[in-house]
């Protein structure tokens, strides 16, 4: 269980006191409370200086990283008229203002219309509407049902490997194939033909030519192979020319001998010979969902915005800074921040390019959700600020090399956080920061690592012994 | 952004995740050091040089451009794409409109050569001596930041040794990528090489870093292959006399 100011503060108290706190005890638990939040700040200290710069000792590791668990994230508004911020709580002492581990402005707000109006700027957001989902198309015809090679006669030994070659072709191309198969652990059965059937199954090269054509393979009750074609949707496919050690059947090379049976059935076929996909232009990329053919029976509209989300949404955050979303059938992009918009005319130089395109079985359309371009916030970029030296609103030193850097710098001076050169209209900035313990509310979540709770406690009861061990003055000494 | 080239934001970057920090709290420091280390590198290892074509001013000199660092050929364009070289003349006079004090006694152009021209000088005169150019001459005014010129009347051609960052900024500023090690082990070096806290061998070790990554640089800059090898074996062999 998480634990608390209050509770470290208790035990902390109930130690000093050997037991129950009475109401007379000389400490108050808000000056427990009080020690406990320097003991941690102190701790947090000394474990970044000590990971980072105590080079030589034992226990560092040399590596300045600050742990996410003590940073502090606060949304602070900026004065008008100014350039800082001022943090609501002192932000730990550490070498290179490292308590103040990120600074960043959103987005500015310029945008006075020509009335000098300021405009509101909203997140652009558009709607994809999938009407239409992938149909499962029974219509068809016969074809090859499956083919299965069977063993009659086999040699009482087996070789070590056998070269085995046959034609495939998918009603366009024929295909000729070769792989060596080992037999090596496949001598279970006193059927070598079996034997030999297990081998080929298992081999490399079969399950190969499994994956890339598409094709299915089981060994029946009669111990024969078959193959077929997944979901019966090629039509006029054939397995032929099976040879083993390139000689065909009952040749005394090899000592086997086999049939080859051609069993017919039916095939189903979608009408459509596509594929049938959702394609979404963004910017200078594409993000597809795709549903070959053979892979599918049908597929849902919110099947399909489900599917789209799951395998673009990542990328397009990471690629466009946008949010992907579905509820339902309807697909929704959004724009994490102002960006300038999105706009469906690739000629129009306004906005974010956005269109979609749905070959095969699917239907969707596009629709704006709020405007599909916002000018005003087309320059608009998440700002990091980056840390430069404290030297006032004029750093001499570092002005040139932060001139050419090309960044925008913040620096530190108290609790105020100055951008440096900063005249832009910004609204806010989002600060983490490692704030002093105190900020952090009696009754919340504490958050101090199990293993320094115990090191504050036993830090503290060291201090309070001092105490109780320093002799109290008693005497009045204002008695005139 | 080619492969080519890695900027210096990515360069200091990279050092950064290198040495284990997860903020950029030392980034303007760097970007200082990495500056620095960008010229270094610039002067003789990745040795980034560029030609610029530049017009007279009345004073008869040109301008230099603000990331020159020094000149490696001064001459004027001809007519088969080439750059004809102008001649190095250290006694032109760099103070404008200064008036002439020598005395006139036409040492320049006595009697004697008058009557040894061949096809109305064309093809210079006898006993002068050679090492002239008809191209024109110039002097470099460092204090000015000119080159001063003389018998030279339209623009000329400058390649000159870039320090590969004044007038730049943020990610164009840039380096080949056979020196992006370097840069970054020189970044390192200089960052550790002033502070007290750490020990010598470390300082020693970023030291001979910097030293074996620019050498490394320095040999994937000369690369030389078969055909440039063959092309200049072949030129060496004529029948007629070597020039």
């Amino acid at each position: 269980m998480a634990t608390t100011r209050k509770k470290i503060a208790e035990q902390v108290l109930r130690i000093v006191n050997g037991g129950n706190i009475s109401d007379d005890s000389h400490v108050d638990i808000r000056e427990v409370m009080a020690l406990v939040d320097q003991e941690r700040d102190a701790i947090i200290k000394r474990e970044i200086m000590t990971n980072a710069y105590s080079k030589g000792t034992a226990m560092s590791i040399a590596e300045a990283e600050i742990r996410g668990d003590w940073l502090t994230q606060e949304k602070l508004y900026m004065p008008e008229n100014s350039n800082y911020v001022v943090l609501n709580n002192m932000p730990i002492n550490l070498p290179n203002d490292m308590g103040i581990y990120r600074v960043e402005s959103v987005f500015n707000k310029y945008g006075i219309n020509p009335s000098g109006v300021r405009q509101t700027i909203n997140k652009d957001k558009v709607a994809i509407t999938i009407t239409t989902g992938v149909a499962h198309d029974t219509s068809g015809g016969t074809a090859l049902g499956f083919v299965g090679v069977a063993t009659t006669a086999y040699p009482s030994v087996l070789d070590n490997a056998y070269l085995i070659s046959f034609s495939w072709n998918d009603s366009v191309k024929t295909y000729k194939l070769s792989f060596n198969v080992s037999t090596e652990g496949y001598i279970n059965s006193s059927d070598n033909g079996l034997n030999l059937i297990n081998a080929i199954y298992n081999s490399a090269g079969w399950q190969n030519f499994l994956n890339t054509y598409n094709i299915m393979s089981w060994i029946d009750d009669a111990g024969d192979l078959r193959v077929d074609t997944k979901n019966h949707t090629t039509d006029q496919w054939s397995f032929s020319d099976f040879k083993i050690n390139g000689q065909v059947s009952a040749d005394s090379g090899h000592g086997f001998t086999y049939t080859v049976t051609e069993t017919p059935g039916s095939f189903i076929k979608d009408s459509s010979t596509e594929d049938s996909s959702l394609v979404v232009h963004l910017g200078n990329k594409t993000y597809s969902v795709d549903y070959a053919w053979g892979d599918y029976n049908s597929v849902s509209t919110e099947e399909i915005a489900q599917n789209f989300v799951t395998k673009n949404a990542n990328k397009m955050a990471m690629e466009h800074d946008v949010s992907v979303t579905s509820s339902g059938n309807v697909i929704t992009i959004e724009e994490v921040i102002p960006m300038g918009g999105f706009n469906p005319d690739q000629f129009q130089s306004v906005g974010k390019y956005i269109r979609i395109a749905t070959p095969g079985d699917i239907v969707a359309s596009i629709s704006q959700v709020s405007s599909w371009h916002t000018p005003i916030s087309r320059f608009n970029e998440r700002t990091i600020y980056t840390r430069m030296p404290s030297n006032g609103p004029h750093n001499p030193l570092y002005h040139k090399t932060a001139l050419m850097s090309g960044r925008k710098f913040f620096y530190l001076e108290g609790n105020k956080i100055y951008l440096y050169k900063n005249y832009e209209d910004i609204d806010y900035l989002d600060v983490h920061y490692i704030a002093t313990s105190s900020s952090i509310p009696n009754e919340d979540t504490y958050p101090v690592p199990a293993d320094y709770e115990k090191e504050i406690i036993t830090n503290l009861i060291q201090l309070f012994s001092l105490m109780k061990q320093a002799k109290e003055d008693l005497v009045n000494d204002n008695i005139g | 952004m080619t492969a080519q080239f890695v900027t210096l934001d990515e360069v200091i970057q990279g050092l950064i995740v290198d040495e284990g920090k997860s903020s950029e709290h030392e980034y303007l420091r760097y970007f200082n050091i990495g500056l620095r280390g960008l010229k270094e590198l610039n002067f003789d290892t990745v040795r980034q040089i560029k030609s610029v074509e530049l017009q007279l001013d009345s004073k008869n000199t040109v301008t230099l451009p603000s990331d020159y660092v020094s000149y490696i050929k001064i001459g004027v364009a001809d007519n088969n794409g080439n750059v004809s070289y102008m001649g190095l003349r250290e006694n032109i006079n760099f103070v404008p409109g200064t008036q002439s004090t020598t005395v006139q006694d036409n040492t320049e152009n006595p009697p004697i050569f008058s009557y040894n021209n061949y096809d109305n000088s064309l093809w210079g005169r006898y006993g002068q001596g050679g090492g002239n150019n008809a191209n024109g001459y110039y002097r470099e005014n460092l204090d000015n930041r000119t080159i001063e010129l003389s018998n030279s009347n339209g623009p000329i051609i400058l390649e000159y040794v870039s320090d590969g960052s004044t007038g730049l900024t943020g990610i164009d500023i840039k380096v080949h990528a056979f020196a992006e090690e370097a840069l970054r082990s020189f970044i390192y070096w200089k960052s550790v090489q002033r502070k007290r806290a750490i020990n010598m061998n470390e300082k020693m070790a970023a030291k001979n870093e910097y030293y074996n990554q620019k050498r490394l640089s320095r040999a994937r800059m000369q690369s030389f292959n078969k055909n440039e090898a063959l092309q200049t074996s072949r030129k060496a062999f004529k029948q007629s006399p070597k020039i």
